[in-house]
């Protein structure tokens, strides 16, 4: 289910009203989304867990300061992807490169093709460097525009549009050389 | 060997059909508890300011409104006086 752009400013009113039945509303349709995005680019739970919280914290406090047509998808995705560029680069690492397919809510066991072939789209994407990663997963798993993500990453629409077409590329490699198994662990 | 890889086309498709995760009932629940009460605080807080800057609007409009009435009567007494002084003058308005 997706909110269409009325009732999104309506949500965006009720937010900056403090209405908690806005904030319910804004909570359940994004938060598996805002979650599984920065579970992919940070790839453990827990740091994910605490990234969600803390933009989600961020929601609530600076409600009230929203404008009153903010789009609420580039918004969460903005404040997760700068928290999850500053706890990277604090860290100096890249943490997703051993994610594990099993908090991804990818069945264990799956060994159909097409659960095959999501285990290694997942094993391939974890391994794409992060800059790149994160713009497959904006405009790939997202949904957003070209020119949302490139807000959100604060880089050119252009440029995010040749980072989108090198992440294809580099993922379509990727799972070139990432070879079918019998078992997954 | 492997499967073929899949088109650009493909792959777009297969990316958006990537099942979601979420953040565990409990841990969802407790963040949404602490969100919302952080939310009321700010909405009253954004509400009162409201009030506040109702309040100085209302000051500020008083303020000037005051002063107005001021110079006017300060204005009608110099007038007053000024024509107190030209009855005294012989010759002057009766």
């Amino acid at each position: 289910m997706r909110v269409d752009r009325d009732t999104e400013l309506e949500l965006v009113a009720g937010l900056k009203g403090g209405d908690e039945r806005a904030f319910d509303r804004v909570y359940e349709e994004y938060r598996p989304r805002l979650f599984s995005f920065v579970l992919r680019l940070v790839g453990r739970r827990e740091v994910a867990e605490e990234l969600s919280q803390e933009a989600w914290l961020r929601l609530a406090t600076r409600a009230c300061a929203l404008r009153d047509d903010t789009r609420l998808a580039p918004w969460l995705f903005t404040v997760a992807r700068n928290l999850c560029a500053s706890l990277l680069r604090a860290r100096g690492l890249d943490l997703a490169r051993t994610v594990d397919p099993a908090d991804l809510g990818l069945p264990g066991g799956d060994t159909t093709p097409a659960g095959e072939l999501r285990w290694r789209l997942e094993r391939a994407m974890a391994r794409l460097p992060t800059h790149y990663r994160e713009a497959l997963l904006l405009v790939g798993v997202e949904g957003l525009t070209q020119v949302e993500a490139a807000a959100v990453c604060g880089v050119r629409p252009e440029a995010l549009r040749k980072r989108v077409e090198r992440a294809r590329n580099l993922l379509a490699a990727e799972l070139g050389e990432d070879r079918p198994r019998a078992t997954h662990r | 060997m492997g499967e073929p890889m899949p088109d650009p086309e493909e792959l777009m498709a297969l990316l958006r059909s990537l099942p979601r995760a979420d953040m565990s009932p409990p841990a969802a629940r407790r963040l949404r508890e602490a969100a919302c009460r952080s939310l009321a605080r700010r909405g009253q807080g954004h509400a009162l300011r409201g009030v506040r800057s109702l309040g100085e609007s209302c000051g500020r409009a008083l303020e000037a409104a005051l002063v107005a009435a001021l110079a006017l009567g300060f204005l009608g007494w110099t007038i007053g006086r000024a024509l107190e002084v030209l009855r005294s003058v012989p010759g002057g308005p009766s």
